[in-house]
């Protein structure tokens, strides 16, 4: 049986970490309605960001600050380390959230896919495909993903930049009003939403083991900061140009595609769509490794290759049920969005690491002090 | 590793032709009625719709010419339910794809433009730059015009376009009508197109003015002069000529070309009640000019030019925002959105009397009219010709 | 023979450096195929040496004899008929051995004069048992034999017939060097040798295949080359377990990098010119005896884009080209399969009066699109194999045929709309660019039509994805074969999308193993990886 020390850890780059991690983030634009929670408009969307992308900082210190302790390693090897216990439970913790992040993920795509790209295709085939296509990158593995991430990134923003220039003729500011308009809860409860659906981070903070140089830090900060650049962009887009028209479309930034395209590129349909399935893909297929990594991490890694295809199967079955039952979705969707995961694994886990730390620190000192006495 | 990955291939590959039997919505272009135009129309309760078809059938050799149409026309009682018709002449899937035009009848106006539009916003097929315009009567007439000998189908959409430029028309597109129904006050407006039956029987198409709406209804038809108003108050006019009089007594002539037209509008509390004001700048150069006595003019009057040109678009614009906006309460220009921007709180307070906002808002329109090019001609403006 | 390899990779000494022009060295496994009892040394008496020797190899017919006497004492002469340059043999070799007169002359003292008085050939060598006898004898070495003696010594006077040195047929250059490589092992050698006169480029030769004892010859500059990759190389080839080995293409399989994909990891040259400043980038390469091919390991993706005539252009144009290739390859990957996904599922996005023509040309053919594209692909494909395997007047033939069925002929007949015509040139142009790449474009092709017309856009962009994984998982020896660009390294992608000029390539020069995302720099692990 091999032990976690014998597997060869995959290294990757921190540029290639954050381009990971933005991609699988930018799976946010796919879902992204300015307006989900109330009637005023995108530029409390904007504002929350800008808001959120500070909050965030706050949040991360005590996590930062563990994890400074421990370079070259991940959260999960952190507690563990600490505490066998609470290493079993932050690892089973983490393979549920993994696993619904990446059934939402699968479900989201084939929500948008039968609905905006081809209504009439079925959702279980669809699923399918895609979950089969997600095991194969996981197959390859954490260094083929993130080697491709960083190409795909590359390919995203051109794309993304081009969008941008077809979209310049109808910006018409008259829709940007006041974000104060519905008064400052607003703005909170949506900059806490941000940090709530920034599950990235907990793919950072399980992935930062896999860094060739133990920049962490530098990862979040580039990581951060960047996605928080391209959604303040693409929300701004999303509020100029579609005004209260966005309002009535499920899918705006697909809307926001097509409508860049129809007058310079004609129809801008297609890169949409292969953006996402390719973001899709990124996202589905790094949580479904993070998620057979932990379950090795409860189970031993023995079964490795038949646990990916557990998992596999197990995600498929989530998201085709969660597709079928609405309820179901929106129930995962609430969950995730409620920052039980977030705060939970992000701020308290954390919390208790340091204590526990804390806690060895004290028993230890007077052990050495009083084994000092007697030398 | 490598046997399973062999394993996952070969998965994929078996799932492939499980999937020919035809899970997605595969449609050849030979089993597609390709929709180039579609008509809405209200006869009694249900909706009458007109649709132009592409039909290469129709064509005599190899090359395509794209005059060969097909009228097909289909009711029910909503669109999705005529649309699915269709399928009963030919068996064939509806394409909207590369519709580019929707004509709304004056009925199905009166009836409501949201139930009109809301098939096309919800079908993923059509494009959100369609144009909707209005036909003055009945839209199947515009699109029946459209199929006749003679006249080709893209008559419309480059009339449209040069309309656009040529700033009769704003942006008569889905995605606009859709934000203007959507928000709080503001109204889309359609270009009117009227079908006119020349000597030989041929109709041909004309814009011959502008639709407004209020609460999504059909309110008031404006000419061509009241729609060029809408569109200078609105900051969407691309370019205009304005003949005007000038002279001692009014005795000469001249026609000026403005194309560059920037407006402005600020909405500000003045005790309480809005006040906005409405800033044009326009930029333009003298087209053409005649006079009553020979010689060319002097630079003092092309002042005047400027002068009668500014009172002029002063005149139109404020004619028809008194009309418009004050009297149908049809807000158009959309200001409503400038009070909501400038002016939050009162929004918030007032924006369920819309009626009463309007009766309290004070309106000053300034006009600023600028001819910087003299014209080709040099016997236009001769310098100090009087003074030496 | 696994062992065998291993034992004489691990005792590799210096001695083989020296002996660069040398064409057997001591190090040959001692073992030829099956013949087991051949590895008896050689006896003393004349007569029973040719005996056995007649009886090894079953009296096959090109194998000549002859017995002289040398000052009274017997020799035997063999040879390969047709192996040897006749003229030099009697001249360099018959007659001084006719001629000469030792006194008190007897096996050892002939032997001796032979040996230390005689330069029949620059390789002369002695030998001790039958199995090295046939090696020499079947590459061409005349063999002497002296009664009394129990070795034999051999000369090499190779004199066979061969394909003189001509331009090269695949790589096609407008300017820079005509010269191709040809068939036999050594005069491939002289061509790089006279590009590089270093002494630091080592020839390191092996024979492989169990029966046919083929020459591989590893090229590398010993002071540019990883060690641990030339190590690497020498254990991949050590597994080969062909019996022949009669093209390169025997061994790339043994070179490939994981997992597996269309793509090969494993390049191929036939210009002296292109191998030389691969080798200088710290690359091997590998010359078979028999094929004018040779191999490069390890092999990036970026290098199918490359050709030599991109650096004798000036740096924006070839830049301009190499921008080109890469559009090119992925229009004849993709661009049959997006034909069909955009008109089958999502004609919106053509234009209208594009979508109009498409439709009006559509509306006879009895196929739905998929199976048109498949199958006037097909046809395509059938046409390109036929003109490629007959004799060149025949192919004419076969292309004017061609450019009739699927130009006009397939249209008027009705079974594919004339825009599909223009998509199956536009790709089989397209294919032509990158030729390396022509087998993974040619299959890729048809399996991105099925997948477009199946699922459309949506598997189009999946099977996208797939593939560039695939691309950026597969590694030759350690080093990512997207290496530039996806690890990401700006330094050295100035010879990947674009080429920068020489005063600045010179300046900076790329050696494999220091590319981003290699593994020839790190520790090697033998773990498994997760």
């Amino acid at each position: 049986m091999l032990t976690n020390e014998q597997i060869r850890v995959p290294q990757i780059k921190a540029a290639q970490l954050s381009a990971l991690l933005i991609l699988s983030r930018m799976f946010i634009i796919l879902i992204f309605l300015p307006n989900t929670h109330h009637s005023v408009g995108g530029s409390v969307a904007i504002l929350s960001i800008i808001v959120g992308f500070f909050l965030t900082f706050l949040v991360m210190i005590p996590l930062f600050f563990l994890l400074r302790q421990y370079p070259g390693m991940n959260l999960q090897q952190v507690a563990k380390q600490l505490s066998p216990g609470v290493g079993r439970f932050s690892a089973a913790a983490f393979y549920l959230v993994c696993i619904v992040v990446a059934s939402e993920t699968v479900a989201q795509f084939t929500l948008f896919l039968t609905s905006a790209v081809y209504p009439q295709a079925s959702t279980f085939w669809v699923g399918i495909i895609f979950c089969a296509s997600v095991l194969y990158l996981v197959f390859l593995g954490l260094e083929a993903i993130s080697r491709m991430s960083v190409i795909l990134l590359a390919a995203t923003i051109l794309s993304s930049l081009l969008v941008g220039l077809g979209l310049w003729r109808f910006v018409d500011t008259l829709n940007l009003i006041s974000p104060l308009y519905e008064g400052i809860g607003t703005v909170l409860y949506s900059s806490s939403l941000y940090f709530t659906q920034n599950i990235e981070l907990i793919a950072l903070a399980l992935l930062l083991s896999n860094l060739r140089t133990p920049s962490g830090k530098g990862v979040f900060l580039r990581y951060h900061s960047i996605v928080s650049i391209i959604l303040v962009l693409v929300s701004f887009a999303a509020v100029t140009v579609l005004g209260s028209y966005g309002e009535t479309r499920n899918f705006p930034i697909y809307t926001l595609f097509i409508l860049s395209g129809s007058n310079v590129y004609y129809r801008f349909d297609y890169i949409v769509v292969a953006i996402w399935v390719a973001v899709s893909l990124v996202r589905a297929a790094v949580y479904l490794l993070l998620a057979t990594r932990m379950l090795g991490e409860l189970m031993g890694y023995r079964w490795g290759k038949w646990m990916m295809a557990v998992n596999g199967i197990l995600v498929l079955l989530i998201s085709t049920v969660s597709v079928r039952y609405i309820k179901l979705f929106q129930g995962i969707y609430q969950f995730l969005a409620s920052g039980i995961p977030m705060y939970g694994l992000l701020v308290l886990l954390p919390l208790l690491l340091l204590f526990l730390r804390w806690r060895q620190d004290k028993n230890q000192n007077p052990k050495q002090l009083s084994e000092g006495e007697k030398a | 590793m490598r046997k399973i990955s062999g394993i996952f291939l070969a998965l994929l590959i078996v799932l492939l032709p499980l999937c020919l039997t035809g899970c997605m919505n595969a449609a050849e272009l030979k089993e597609r009625t390709i929709i180039k135009m579609v008509g809405v129309d209200m006869d009694g309760e249900e909706y009458l719709l007109t649709m132009l078809q592409f039909s290469p059938q129709a064509q005599s050799g190899e090359k395509t010419s794209e005059s060969q149409s097909l009228v097909i026309q289909t009711k029910g009682r909503s669109i999705s339910e005529a649309v699915d018709q269709v399928s009963h002449y030919n068996g064939n899937k509806v394409f909207f794809g590369n519709s580019s035009f929707l004509v709304v009848g004056e009925k199905a106006a009166e009836q409501g433009l949201e139930g009109v539009l809301n098939f096309f916003n919800s079908n993923h097929e059509v494009s959100p730059e369609l144009y909707v315009v209005m036909a003055q009567g009945q839209a199947e007439e515009v699109i029946r015009a459209q199929s006749g000998e003679g006249s080709t189908p893209t008559q419309l959409k480059s009339m449209v376009q040069q309309g656009q430029k040529n700033g009769l028309l704003g942006r008569p597109t889905l995605k606009d009508v859709m934000n203007r129904l959507q928000s709080d006050r503001a109204e889309p407006y359609l270009p009117l197109i009227e079908t006119v039956s020349s000597e030989n029987e041929e109709k041909k198409l004309k814009i011959s003015g502008m639709a407004v709406f209020r609460d999504g209804k059909l309110k008031d038809t404006l000419s061509i002069e009241e729609a060029k108003g809408v569109l200078w108050a609105t900051d969407e006019l691309a370019r205009a000529i304005i003949t005007v009089d000038f002279g001692e007594d009014k005795a000469s002539r001249a026609s000026v070309e403005l194309d560059n037209s920037k407006t402005k509008a600020k909405v500000r509390l003045e005790r309480g009640k809005p006040v906005l004001d409405l800033s044009i700048q326009s930029e333009g150069s003298v087209h053409e000019v005649s006079f009553d006595r020979g010689g060319g003019t002097e630079i003092g009057e092309l002042e005047e030019i400027q002068n009668e040109v500014a009172g002029q678009i002063k005149e139109t614009v404020q004619h028809t925002i008194d009309k418009v906006l004050l009297e149908e309460k049809c807000d158009v220009f959309r200001y409503s959105e400038f009070i909501k921007k400038y002016e939050p709180e009162y929004w918030k307070e007032n924006q369920q009397d819309w009626d009463k906002v309007i009766d309290q808002m004070t309106i000053n329109i300034s006009v600023d009219c600028r001819i910087d090019h003299p014209g080709l001609e040099s016997k236009h403006f001769q310098v100090d010709s009087k003074a030496t | 023979m696994n062992n065998i390899w291993k034992e004489m990779f691990s005792s590799q000494n210096n001695k083989k450096s020296q002996e660069q022009g040398g064409l057997f060295d001591s190090s040959i496994p001692q073992g030829v195929g099956s013949r087991k009892d051949a590895q008896v040394r050689l006896q003393k008496d004349l007569m029973e040496n040719m005996v056995k020797i007649r009886a090894f190899s079953q009296n096959t017919s090109d194998l000549l004899d002859r017995q002289i006497e040398v000052s009274g004492v017997k020799v035997g002469i063999l040879m390969c008929e047709g192996m040897i340059n006749l003229q030099m043999f009697t001249q360099i070799m018959v007659r001084p051995l006719s001629e000469v007169s030792i006194p008190n002359a007897d096996g050892e003292a002939v032997a001796h004069w032979v040996s230390k008085n005689t330069v029949f050939s620059g390789d002369q060598k002695e030998f001790f048992t039958y199995d090295e006898l046939f090696t020499f004898l079947m590459a061409g070495f005349v063999i002497l034999l002296i009664d009394g003696v129990d070795r034999g010594i051999a000369c090499g006077m190779q004199g066979f017939n061969f394909r003189s040195v001509s331009e090269p047929s695949t790589e096609m250059n407008i300017t820079g060097s005509r010269e191709g490589f040809v068939e036999p092992v050594r005069i491939n050698q002289t061509m790089i040798r006279r590009r590089i006169r270093s002494p630091s480029l080592k020839f390191e030769m092996y024979p492989v295949g169990q029966k046919s004892r083929t020459d591989i010859c590893l090229v590398y500059l010993t002071d540019t080359a990883d060690p641990k990759l030339v190590q690497a190389v020498r254990e991949k080839l050590s597994n080969l377990s062909s019996d022949i080995v009669l093209s390169q293409g025997y061994l790339s399989p043994y070179l490939e990098g994981n997992p597996k994909s269309p793509f090969s990891s494993v390049g191929t040259t036939e210009r002296p010119d292109t191998l030389c400043a691969k080798i200088n980038e710290g690359r091997i390469g590998i010359l078979v005896d028999g094929t004018p091919f040779a191999l490069i390991v390890p092999y990036l993706f970026s290098e199918h884009f490359q050709s030599m005539d991109d650096y004798s252009y000036r740096p924006y144009y070839g830049s301009f080209i190499r921008l080109l290739k890469y559009f090119a390859f992925f229009l004849s990957v993709f661009l049959p399969g997006l034909y069909v996904a955009i008109t089958v599922f999502s004609p919106q996005m053509l234009p209208d009066s594009l979508l109009f023509n498409i439709a009006a040309s559509e509306q006879q053919t009895p196929f739905s699109m998929m199976t048109e594209a498949f199958i006037i692909h097909l046809i395509y494909e059938i046409m390109r194999e036929a003109g490629l395997r007959l004799p060149r007047p025949v192919g004419h033939a076969v292309s004017i045929i061609g450019a009739l069925v699927i130009g006009d002929a397939a249209v008027q007949a009705g079974i594919i709309g004339s825009s599909m015509v223009m998509v199956v040139a536009l790709t089989a142009l397209s294919s032509f660019v990158v030729p390396s790449l022509y087998e993974p474009a040619a299959v890729l092709k048809f399996v991105f039509i099925i997948v477009g017309g199946t699922w459309g856009l949506f598997g189009i962009s999946v099977g996208f994805v797939l593939l560039l994984c695939n691309l950026c998982a597969l590694e030759s020896f350690g080093i990512p074969i997207m290496a530039p660009t996806s690890p990401w390294s700006t330094a050295d992608l100035r010879d990947n999308f674009w080429r920068s000029s020489w005063k600045k390539l010179g300046k900076l020069r790329l050696h494999v193993q220091n590319l981003p995302g290699s593994r020839l720099n790190e520790n090697k692990e033998d773990k498994k990886s997760c």
